[in-house]
């Protein structure tokens, strides 16, 4: 979640309520609000609305939940002078622009601009990558003629945004912060976009601006480039972009025309989205009996307008920076943040259903009352666990497990796909406390060829016994005597040769209720790998397909 | 006269009885020996025997002298003076020193000193001189006494002791005399027995016996049982609650495809916990299956919605599943009919470093409930139902963001006097459903039960959970009463 931070006296004077009243009105728009020990406001907004990343468009919600202003604001749109003439820039295919008017930038606004800004990258511009923010002082663009150019680095001068000298645009590349950072998003073949004012640089998207055009306290009007690889992302973000200023600046918006070729475009584009609602639908799904004055004026409050057609039915026009709401439930949704979710009672089930557990469960706890009975400690691990010590214990090598790409730490880079490392860990472990009885159950995940997975996950049940002497028949006995208790039957052993057992010491077994496992004394070789100096008798039987007889 | 004995007293006098008389001193050695048991015990007993008055003890202190090494290999090759004094005859009473050096090496200095001292030679200008032929040598004769056994004086025994000859050591022993004759005393005893035997049983003993009383207070020794693992317990709780409710338990392997975990879920496919930074991508095996109907659904949702090109490959992406709602769009797409309640408890996992608070892997409750009307006050109530069940009284809702859900809230639980945030709450969109091709609303909720568990067991790191730690597993305490449904 976008995590945003505003001086106190900033949320004071954008919102025009007392601190404890403004805290209260962002809980209900869905924000995690904590004040800071330095003063400071820290909110939690959600990721789906980016319309709330700056004080004014929290104000702007804030006015319609208290009824202070309600319905779709309206702003005034102007034509300007600029043209932007695109070329074909196959990296960054789109550009749309705008003015703000009346912004009026000061120290504190500048800095919840940026962050404003950095956020819109995050959540919306897959950090840059799909979509980049260009702002710049309008009254400081040396020409009204903008063009965007797919441009050779080393022809390309200016003096990036923050730099005292002008440099190639390819050592801005290579050797800038930002540069190194956003440097190959959008570069190809030598080649990258860039903004021209007239003849000028004043972008070079989605790395830098020029310094030409920075934006700084006293700044008035703000000129606004978005860029970017999806048409629909890009527009969205405008929008959300000037309708924010907008609100601070008096709420007029200067057009911008884009030549793209032949194909010629004016945004932004403000209009709302309609939207056709039931009353009856929306009430069914919150569970709240609702009727369509409710709904309106609610949704007034959140500042939709709404007009009634009957008594179920209202259209909805969204304001076009709420791009969130795709449809009816996301009207829904406005209605139960207006109301406030306390006002949608809990109804508590009625219709008694049949409630069932996995078959398995049952053989599953008896198993287990059966090994605590036979002085067995339960135990529970990770099934996160390192390979190579998997590898030790089962003699997999690491194409034939599941193994993690990005893991947190060597230590637990694969799934298990044995008991039997759990185990011996707390076998390592608990050397003092001998003789040791443990058990786990748990599942593992094995590679399975046939499975839409690659995998498959198979119940399991580890026994271990550790002692001064420990041998084959001291877990035999545990094993047989599981499996008797349990109605169950051993029909068929077999001598088991295999990692982590020894030779002529280990027996593969099957039972009737299709139980399938492998018991013995483990290999001194590995327990003294592993670090453990007692004999070792283990079992690990595997349950999955357990069947009453 | 009745005394009150302990079993092995009572032993030990029965094994005197007739060999000893009653007013005569014995040693313990001679008691031991007569009764049979050795001495250390039996020197223990008698002290008991003494505290009920039936005998009296003496301690008697002995010396005992013993010749030391150098004592002995002075009598068996002769005193440094003897040899000193045997030499200077033999060479006609006089020798250079530096010759009588060569002759008694390390013995020289103490041949000189003795026979100086006792007047036998005198040394002049570097030359041993005999002054006279001595007739006996006093520690000789002192000596050989000692070893005949023979009385010796203490000024003799003195001497010895400054040449380091012998060694006087002090021995107590323990002298014993009964009062009366063991044979009397065992007949009016009552003995006292620690613990019953079945040979008291059978020999009859046991009625003359009387069984010590315990100290009913005292710290009995300490037992461990083989237990069931509190977690696992806890778990199966919650699932038997589950169930008690209506729910019907499915399960899938939390190797997960992409697709079932986001991409059903309508999660954009840029959606940041999509990264490597939040979740656990395979490198073996790398790529699923999903059918293509499901794709092409996916696909056409996605693009609609988000406006972004849909990439089919990235949805088949293998990964550890980050929560079980995978599991429950998976039970979606077979299109079961409603009404049904299905759930799932299963391992999820994220990327977060291992410490007290975090781990790359928990246990989640996924639920899910359908029918043709059900509602987000129907998921309310269905939650604070299962919160009941499980003894939290209090808990909050709040709306938040889910992309699969809408509306989405969490909810916190008041457990004890803290507020936890455990569980993520909606109603699946039209965009999943559509995705997972149903056409009735669906309820779903997602929950941690590490946090849960943690509180009602009192545990402050997360750790502990998946503790291997036998002691620490053998010393947790159940909580019963959670089970009978008391407020946690």
């Amino acid at each position: 979640m976008p995590v945003l931070k505003f001086k106190q006296e900033r949320v004071i004077e954008a919102l025009g309520l007392s601190l404890a009243k403004a805290l209260e009105v962002l809980e209900r728009l869905k924000a995690e609000v904590s004040v800071l020990p330095d003063g400071s406001v820290e909110l939690e907004v959600e990721v789906d609305r980016p319309d709330l990343y700056s004080l004014e468009g929290i104000a702007r919600a804030a006015r319609g939940l208290l009824g202070k202003e309600t319905g779709v604001p309206r702003y005034e749109l102007v034509n300007t002078d600029i043209l932007v003439k695109a070329d074909d820039v196959p990296t960054r295919p789109y550009v749309v622009a705008a003015v703000v008017w009346n912004v009026n930038v000061d120290e504190a606004f500048l800095e919840e601009l940026i962050q404003f800004q950095e956020k819109l990258h995050n959540s919306h511009g897959k950090n840059r990558e799909w979509v980049a923010i260009g702002l710049h002082d309008y009254d400081k663009l040396p020409s009204r003629e903008i063009y965007y150019r797919f441009d050779d680095i080393d022809y390309v001068r200016f003096r990036p945004l923050g730099h005292d000298k002008e440099m190639t645009l390819r050592r801005v590349l290579e050797e800038t912060e930002q540069g190194i950072k956003y440097g190959k998003i959008s570069l190809m073949g030598g080649k990258h976009p860039v903004l021209y004012s007239g003849s000028e640089v004043i972008s070079v998207p989605p790395v830098i601006n020029a310094e030409l055009t920075r934006i700084e306290p006293g700044t008035r009007n703000i000129f606004i480039d978005v860029t970017g690889v999806h048409k629909q992302l890009v527009l969205n973000v405008l929008k959300v972009l000037v309708a924010n200023l907008a609100e601070r600046g008096k709420g007029r918006i200067g057009l911008v025309e884009i030549h793209h070729g032949d194909y010629i475009e004016r945004q932004p584009n403000l209009e709302s989205k309609q939207l056709n609602v039931e009353v009856e639908r929306i009430s069914e799904w919150l569970g709240l009996k609702l009727d369509v004055t409710t709904i309106v004026d609610a949704l007034k409050r959140a500042r939709f307008d709404a007009q009634v057609f009957d008594d179920n039915r209202i259209r909805v026009s969204v304001p076009a920076y709420r791009f969130d709401v795709l449809g009816w439930v996301d009207i829904a949704e406005e209605v139960a943040i207006i109301l406030g979710v306390n006002s949608i009672r809990p109804k508590y089930p009625e219709k008694m259903m049949r409630g069932k557990l996995l078959e398995k469960r049952y053989w599953e706890r008896y198993a287990r009352l059966v090994l605590a009975g036979l002085g067995f400690q339960e135990l529970y691990s990770y099934t996160l666990v390192n390979c190579e010590k998997q590898s030790l214990i089962t003699g997999l090598d690491k194409a034939s497990m599941i193994v993690i790409a990005n893991p947190v730490s060597i230590e637990l880079d694969c799934l298990r796909s044995t008991l039997l490392v759990g185990l011996l860990e707390a076998a390592r472990i608990n050397t003092h406390s001998t003789p040791l009885r443990v058990f786990e159950i748990g599942d593992v995940v094995t590679r399975d060829r046939m499975s839409d997975t690659q995998t498959t996950t198979r119940s399991r049940i580890g026994i271990l016994y550790m002692a001064y002497k420990a041998g084959y028949e001291d877990i035999q006995a545990v094993v047989y005597t599981l499996l008797r208790s349990l109605g169950d039957e051993v029909i068929e052993v077999m001598p088991y040769q295999g990692r982590p057992f020894m030779k002529g010491r280990a027996a593969r077994i099957k039972s009737i209720q299709g139980i399938e496992g492998v018991l013995g004394e483990l290999d001194p070789a590995i327990l003294e790998e592993i670090g453990i100096d007692y004999p070792v008798a283990a079992a690990e039987l595997d349950y999955t397909d357990i069947r009453r007889q | 006269m009745g005394y009150r004995l302990s079993e092995s007293e009572y032993r030990l006098l029965s094994a005197l009885k007739g060999k000893i008389r009653a007013g005569v001193w014995y040693s313990s050695d001679e008691i031991a020996h007569l009764a049979g048991i050795d001495r250390s015990s039996v020197e223990a007993l008698l002290r008991l025997l003494a505290d009920k008055g039936i005998v009296e003890l003496r301690e008697e202190e002995t010396k005992q002298v013993s010749i030391t090494d150098v004592g002995k290999r002075y009598l068996a090759e002769g005193f440094p003076e003897e040899k000193l004094v045997s030499f200077l005859l033999e060479r006609g009473g006089k020798v250079e020193i530096n010759e009588v050096a060569k002759h008694l090496g390390e013995e020289l200095s103490i041949a000189i000193a003795h026979a100086t001292r006792k007047g036998w030679i005198r040394i002049d200008k570097g030359v041993v001189m005999l002054n006279k032929k001595p007739e006996t040598i006093e520690e000789r004769t002192t000596l050989e006494k000692l070893t005949r056994g023979e009385p010796v004086s203490e000024e003799d025994l003195r001497l010895l002791r400054r040449r380091r000859l012998v060694e006087i050591m002090t021995k107590t022993r323990t002298l014993v005399r009964f009062r009366s004759d063991p044979s009397s005393i065992v007949e009016h005893v009552v003995i006292e027995i620690g613990s019953l035997t079945r040979d008291h049983i059978v020999s009859g003993l046991w009625r003359r016996a009387v069984l010590r009383e315990y100290n009913v207070a005292a710290e009995p020794p300490r037992l461990y049982p083989g237990r069931t693992h509190f977690f696992v317990d806890f778990i199966e709780y919650i699932r038997d609650i589950m169930k008690e409710m209506g729910f019907v338990e499915i399960e899938y392997t939390p190797v997960e495809l992409e697709y079932w975990n986001y991409d059903a879920l309508f999660q954009p496919q840029h959606h940041p916990a999509r990264s490597p930074t939040d979740t656990f991508y395979l490198d073996t095996p790398r790529e699923g299956r999903v059918a293509d109907e499901l794709l092409v659904r996916a696909k056409n949702v996605h693009e609609k919605a988000w406006g972004y090109p849909w990439d089919p490959k990235r949805a088949l992406r293998l990964i550890l599943r980050s929560h079980t709602t995978a599991v429950s769009a998976r039970i979606l797409a077979t299109k079961p009919k409603p009404p049904f309640r299905f759930f799932t408890i299963g391992r999820v996992y994220r990327v977060e470093k291992v410490d007290p608070r975090h781990l790359p892997e928990f246990h989640q409750l996924d639920g899910i409930a359908a029918d043709y009307t059900i509602s987000f006050a129907d998921l309310i109530g269905l939650l604070a139902e299962f919160f009941e069940r499980i003894g939290v009284k209090d808990f909050k809702v709040r709306l938040t963001y889910f992309p699969f859900t809408e509306p989405s809230a969490e909810i916190y639980l008041r457990l004890g006097n803290q507020w936890l945030e455990v569980l993520g709450c909606g109603m699946f969109r039209p965009e999943v459903l559509e995705i997972l091709g149903v056409d009735y609303p669906v309820a779903a909720w997602g929950m941690g039960l590490e946090r849960i568990a943690m509180a009602i067991y009192g545990l402050e790191d997360i750790r502990q959970l998946y503790s291997l730690d036998i002691t620490f597993l053998r010393n947790i305490k159940t909580r019963w009463w959670i089970r009978a449904g008391l407020e946690i």
